[in-house]
């Protein structure tokens, strides 16, 4: 058997000679882009280094040290996991809820449906954000007008530092809610039709049929959505920024997330070896709570 | 058949020098075009900058000068990583707390004796002598500044029966007690003043400031060896506090739920707020018809305002100082400073420019000039560590400012500034700028 790998990984072999030879580029490109700032990254997280004075000392742990006694670190670590683990279980629920609906058998439009829902997506942060701060308006948003007629008081939804974080929340699920409405439809759309035939005949309806035969097969596209959103929540940044402009918009701690805080601290404060020693955490954070959700959602093929 | 030869190599060499000498004009000419690059972060400054491109051009034809203008925040993260780099622009306009930075690491050139001469003649102040100064040298000429004022909207002050601005903190609350409106259901729908509450960065620091300095405090105060400490730790930082959170909790004349600062004011969604001069060309463009005034800022123990000046550095990169400090005084010329004014509303910051014509237009500008004896001026220490002490002092005072429970609880404020202060001192601390009182 190892003889058998030893000579197909013989490089005469002319499929191996071109393998490689289309792989080198594109790894050169990877490291280049990906590895090697990675790497500076890292390095950097070791050194204290105000971007403007070439001077960069190496000051071991200190910035990590620093970093856990943070108070505003805390603060961003608080606000990601907190908008990245509602935003992921609201939009999946609902989005789950509306695949279902939409790929009942005598749902008539639900291509169209899908379709809207998943224009959101397709449109950049930065102009969502920027309309949904007019949204948010405290005199003259849609939502201040909307719970006026059920005889709610008008809220300052960015504003106040109680209700920031929640504003942000909505308009992430909003966002993403189209990508994983259709993603649950094209794995709903692939159960295989004899399996709930079979259910029913065996007596499964409703919950039980949604419990026993829907979740475990949709298992693969639940866990491929928890790990994007994971990793897509933690590395937030363009609409806490867009929305934190201005007199009008959020107080910056109270919607402070990672890349915020890491952002703040590179290019605001030029604390550029403190803001790396950050981005290596983020990046371990990511690679952990990755790993997790690939050990909890593990399923058979 | 010789001599047509002859013709021909004469006419062929008669071509060449020719040539030649058309390949040296052009050489020349190409040799003494310059290109110099200009940023700033104050996009509605354009049409004055390009304006003065312009008429420099048609002096100067072959000198190219590409403006580029960005958001503030933008322009800083491209100046902090570009100078060093050496790929950033040959002339930049910050205030000096961020240009300082570029001076101390040694990017910066420093003024020509002329322009030297120039900035410590009478047309400026020693304030703005200061502000562009570094161990006995001079960097910047300052072109405009922002200078704070309170506005306010003259037909809702009338039908209060209110005849001029604030001038104490007493007459302020009760104005704005006379001022602020509520629907039938008891919503606010007209704040009696605009605080600043919200939103991230150091403008809320900046707004507080305006009511801590004339209380006798300041963010940082330099101590007699040249380093800093929090000014804020004491009555006068309590007192600015207290004065909030009376606004908010105890008088009910500001909210979240109203709109605010200059798109408020525009709108008539309240009737005074503090700002600079840009405000007047905001309202000019969005609201025309508005009835308003600028006044000079309430008196308390002391009286005065916050100015900031806009300078303008050539950096280390440049090839062609002599041209773009020949550029750096065309703009200073006093039509320009006129044109920044009536353009954008950004008040110059040259002494001797003739305003007759422009306050008989709007004299709403005359607040920015018109100081009355003893009004004092206080500004951004030219250290960079502020920008951090005020972005993350602001973030505590957004906080305090949530709380009702701060009302009638000295305490409580106590508490809430002296956290904050040990939070500015160890910011100080860390960048090597503190000193004890």
């Amino acid at each position: 058997m190892l003889e058998e790998l030893h000579r197909s990984l013989k490089l005469k072999s002319p499929q191996y000679i071109f393998t490689i030879c289309v792989l080198t580029p594109v790894i050169a490109i990877y490291t280049i882009i990906r590895i090697i700032p990675i790497g500076g990254t890292i390095f950097l997280g070791f050194h204290k280094w105000d971007l403007i004075n070439p001077a960069k000392p190496f000051i071991g742990l200190r910035n990590y040290i620093k970093l856990v006694h943070d108070e505003l670190f805390i603060i961003a670590i608080r606000n990601t996991f907190i908008l990245a683990l509602l935003s992921i279980v609201i939009s999946l629920g609902i989005a789950l809820g509306l695949a279902l609906i939409l790929n009942r058998r005598k749902m008539r439009f639900a291509p169209v449906y899908e379709l809207i829902y998943f224009l959101p997506f397709i449109i950049s942060w930065v102009p969502l954000a920027v309309i949904w701060k007019w949204m948010y308006d405290p005199t003259y948003g849609i939502l201040n007008y909307v719970i006026g007629l059920v005889g709610m008081r008008p809220q300052g939804w960015l504003v106040n530092p109680k209700l920031s974080l929640y504003s942000i929340i909505i308009l992430v699920v909003w966002r993403n809610l189209g990508l994983a409405t259709v993603l649950f439809s094209v794995g709903l759309k692939n159960i295989p039709a004899e399996y709930f035939d079979a259910a029913i005949v065996d007596g499964a309806s409703g919950f039980k049929l949604f419990r026993d035969i829907i979740f475990p097969l949709l298992k693969p596209i639940t866990l491929y959505l928890f790990v994007m959103s994971t990793i897509l929540n933690f590395a937030i940044f363009s609409p806490v920024y867009v929305m934190t402009i201005g007199s009008q918009g959020a107080p910056g701690n109270a919607v402070r997330v990672l890349v915020y805080d890491l952002y703040e601290n590179g290019f605001r404060y030029l604390h550029m070896g403190y803001a790396a020693a950050e981005a290596t955490l983020l990046l371990l954070i990511v690679l952990v709570l990755t790993l997790v959700e690939f050990r909890s959602m593990r399923y058979e093929v | 058949m010789r001599s047509r030869h002859r013709k021909l190599i004469s006419l062929l060499v008669m071509v060449s020098i020719l040539s030649m000498l058309l390949m040296g004009v052009t050489v020349s000419q190409a040799a003494k075009k310059v290109s110099l690059s200009f940023w700033s972060g104050y996009p509605e400054m354009e049409p004055v900058f390009n304006k003065i491109v312009e008429d420099y051009r048609k002096l100067n034809p072959n000198v190219d000068i590409d403006v580029s203008t960005y958001k503030l925040r933008e322009v800083e993260r491209k100046l902090a990583v570009s100078i060093p780099t050496r790929t950033g622009p040959d002339i930049f306009q910050r205030m000096p707390y961020i240009g300082h930075r570029f001076v101390e690491g040694g990017y910066i050139e420093p003024l020509p004796p002329e322009l030297d001469t120039l900035l410590k003649s009478k047309v400026f102040t020693p304030y703005h002598v200061e502000f562009a100064s570094h161990k006995g040298k001079t960097y910047a000429l300052p072109m405009f500044q922002g200078v704070e004022v309170m506005f306010w909207n003259r037909d809702m002050f009338y039908d209060a029966g209110l005849v001029h601005a604030p001038t104490t903190w007493e007459e302020l609350i009760d104005y704005a007690k006379k001022l602020v409106k509520f629907d039938a259901a008891g919503n606010m729908v007209r704040s009696g003043i605009s605080l600043r509450l919200s939103g991230a960065g150091s403008g809320v620091t900046e707004k507080w400031w305006f009511w801590v300095w004339p209380a006798g405090g300041t963010i940082v105060e330099k101590t007699p060896t040249g380093k800093y400490h929090n000014g804020y730790n004491n009555q006068a930082g309590r007192e600015a506090l207290k004065l909030y959170i009376d606004l908010l909790y105890k008088y009910n004349v500001d909210g979240y739920e109203v709109k605010h600062d200059a798109e408020a004011f525009a709108l008539g969604a309240t009737a005074m707020f503090t700002r600079e001069s840009w405000v007047i060309g905001y309202i000019n463009e969005h609201a025309p018809n508005l009835n308003y005034d600028a006044a000079i800022l309430p008196e308390y123990r002391r009286w005065g305002t916050n100015i900031n000046p806009e300078n303008t550095y050539v950096t280390k990169k440049c090839k062609n100082l002599d041209v773009a400090f020949d550029f750096v005084k065309f703009m200073l010329k006093p039509e320009y400073g006129k044109l920044t004014l009536e353009t954008s509303g950004w008040f110059p910051a040259r002494r001797d420019i003739d305003y007759t014509s422009i306050f008989k237009e709007t004299p709403q500008f005359r607040a920015f000039v018109e100081f009355p004896e003893g009004y004092g001026a206080y500004g951004y220490p030219k250290i960079g560590a502020i920008d951090e002490v005020m972005t993350k002092f602001a973030e505590r005072l957004i906080a305090a400012y949530t709380r009702k429970d701060l009302l009638d609880n000295p305490e409580g404020i106590a508490k809430v500034i002296a956290e904050a202060a040990e939070e500015t001192d160890n910011i100080l601390k860390e960048a090597g700028l503190y000193g004890e009182k």
